[in-house]
């Protein structure tokens, strides 16, 4: 199971899971919000589970629209 | 106030066509649009041909974060409403949002979305099941994406009807105009070509198992033997008449009257008085008699039981008159699809009101009954008054009398 995602990957999976097309630094700038890039709740929900199902983020992780690409970058394993 | 829904705009998405720039020459030419489905691929199933939208992607059509969250019956659904605003020149930020709304007919829902979330939940797991899922299956997705695309705020629902909710939509859109909404969207769509959905409608036995996409439909005939599905769907503008006027719009058709009954799953020979009785309550509503009954767009079935009463119903309804009276099944060329079918029947009646051509039944030549059906090339004809009828599969029949707009203003009431 890969565990490591850069910027660009993580951006590529937003994109593929809700449609919106995010760059990888648009995920890196820690101003901007789920809300700012067009994401909505069930966006980041879906989100977070891809990266739970095939990426080793913790089960009990929760995100919110009004957080950051850049936060649940934080939350991958191996990073900080 | 007139109590009248007219029809400003229509937008259609069909294996015929998409728009009805491509769909009116089809139908009138009567272009076979069927052909074997190239959707599952490999079809293990016997039904091998039918009407699919080939050439439709979302994309250009479908915003891509709503591409994500839907499927493929809510594309159509939203493609159409594009077409049909553009076609009536709407801008829908011109009508207060509270009045204007949305009605569509579904038969299958999101069923090619649902079943690949439904894999995921069988093959990996609840964890595996996207968010998305609770709202794409769903029959409400089209009016809802159609809604808050088009931020339209108006009385606003589904009916889940059998077949025939695709005119019963068109009635209830009529009902919110006269209870003041001055705009509704108005139509169905279906996207059934999934291994899913091909089995809840295998079975219904009465889909053609015909290799041949020239024979595979041929309501009214003796060779009749199931009809050929389709996918693809239609949107209709609908106005309050007093409206459409105001702002200039050019008014395609009246929407005059409508009648439904029910007659009980697979007893297609009950139907016979069913539809009659729904075609004589929405021309009593019209405030016609079936004298006034120009042509007759039909519902077509390609069951030998259920094309005899539907010509039975005819009969009784035009009396001498029906060996005369122009009908026609257009749906032969392309499929029926299934709630959205009726909605394609009533765009195409609109446009032979329209253009004052009956089209063709493509692909029949014999009728077996005493009918007038319209075979090879459209007929040109004054068209007034025209009556299409609808069957569901499970016992829906139902009516919808359409008038060319420069008839007298009758019913709706």
């Amino acid at each position: 199971m890969d565990t490591r995602l850069s910027p660009d990957d993580l951006a590529a999976l937003i994109s593929r899971c809700t449609g919106v097309p995010v760059t990888g630094e648009q995920v890196t700038d820690p101003s901007r919000t789920f809300d700012d890039l067009g994401v909505d709740s069930l966006g980041v929900m879906g989100v977070l589970s891809e990266l739970q199902r095939n990426h080793g983020v913790p089960k009990d992780a929760d995100l919110r629209p009004h957080q950051s690409p850049r936060e649940l970058l934080a939350l991958l394993p191996g990073r900080v | 106030m007139s109590p009248a829904a007219v029809v400003t705009g229509l937008g259609v998405v069909a294996p015929s066509g998409l728009g009805v720039g491509e769909f009116w020459p089809a139908v009138r030419d009567g272009h076979l649009a069927l052909a074997p489905i190239g959707r599952i691929d490999p079809n293990p199933y016997p039904v091998t041909v039918a009407g699919e939208v080939a050439a439709f992607a979302p994309d250009g059509w479908v915003d891509p974060r709503i591409t994500v969250q839907t499927d493929r019956f809510t594309h159509f659904a939203l493609a159409a409403a594009d077409l049909a605003l553009e076609d009536a020149a709407l801008e829908p930020a011109a009508v207060g949002p509270f009045e204007f709304g949305v009605m569509t007919a579904s038969y299958s829902g999101g069923v090619e979305f649902g079943q690949r979330e439904i894999e995921r939940l069988w093959r990996n797991g609840p964890e595996h099941v996207g968010p998305y899922q609770s709202i794409a299956w769903f029959y409400a997705a089209c009016s809802g994406q159609v809604s808050i695309g088009n931020g339209l705020r108006g009385p606003s629902g589904v009916l889940v009807a059998d077949e025939a909710g695709g005119l019963d939509a068109l009635a209830a859109a009529g009902g919110e105009l006269r209870r003041g909404a001055r705009a509704m969207l108005v139509g169905g769509a279906e996207a059934p070509f999934c291994p899913y959905a091909m089995c809840c409608q295998l079975g219904l036995g009465l889909l053609s198992t015909s290799r041949d996409p020239a024979t595979a439909y041929q309501p009214f005939t003796g060779q009749a033997g199931g009809f050929a599905p389709a996918e693809g769907g239609a949107m209709l503008v609908v106005e309050d008449a007093d409206a459409a006027r105001s702002r200039g719009a050019a008014v395609k058709a009246v929407v005059a009257g409508h009648g439904a009954t029910y007659t009980g799953r697979r007893q297609f020979d009950q139907s016979a008085q069913g539809l009659l009785r729904a075609a004589t309550d929405a021309l009593a509503e019209a405030g016609l008699t079936p004298d006034g009954v120009d042509a007759v767009f039909l519902d077509a079935m390609a069951d030998p039981s259920a094309d005899a009463a539907e010509a039975e119903a005819v009969r009784l309804l035009l009396g001498e008159r029906a060996s005369r009276v122009p009908v026609t099944a257009p749906k032969a060329g392309y499929g029926r699809c299934y709630a959205a079918a009726a909605v394609l029947d009533v765009a195409a009646a609109v446009l032979a009101l329209e253009h004052g051509l009956v089209p063709p039944t493509p692909g029949v030549r014999d009728c077996l009954f005493d009918l007038d059906l319209v075979t090879g090339a459209a007929r040109p004809a004054d068209l007034r008054t025209v009556l299409v009828l609808s069957r569901g599969v499970y016992g829906g029949n139902s009516a919808l009398v359409l008038r060319h707009p420069e008839s007298p203003i009758t019913g709706g009431n």
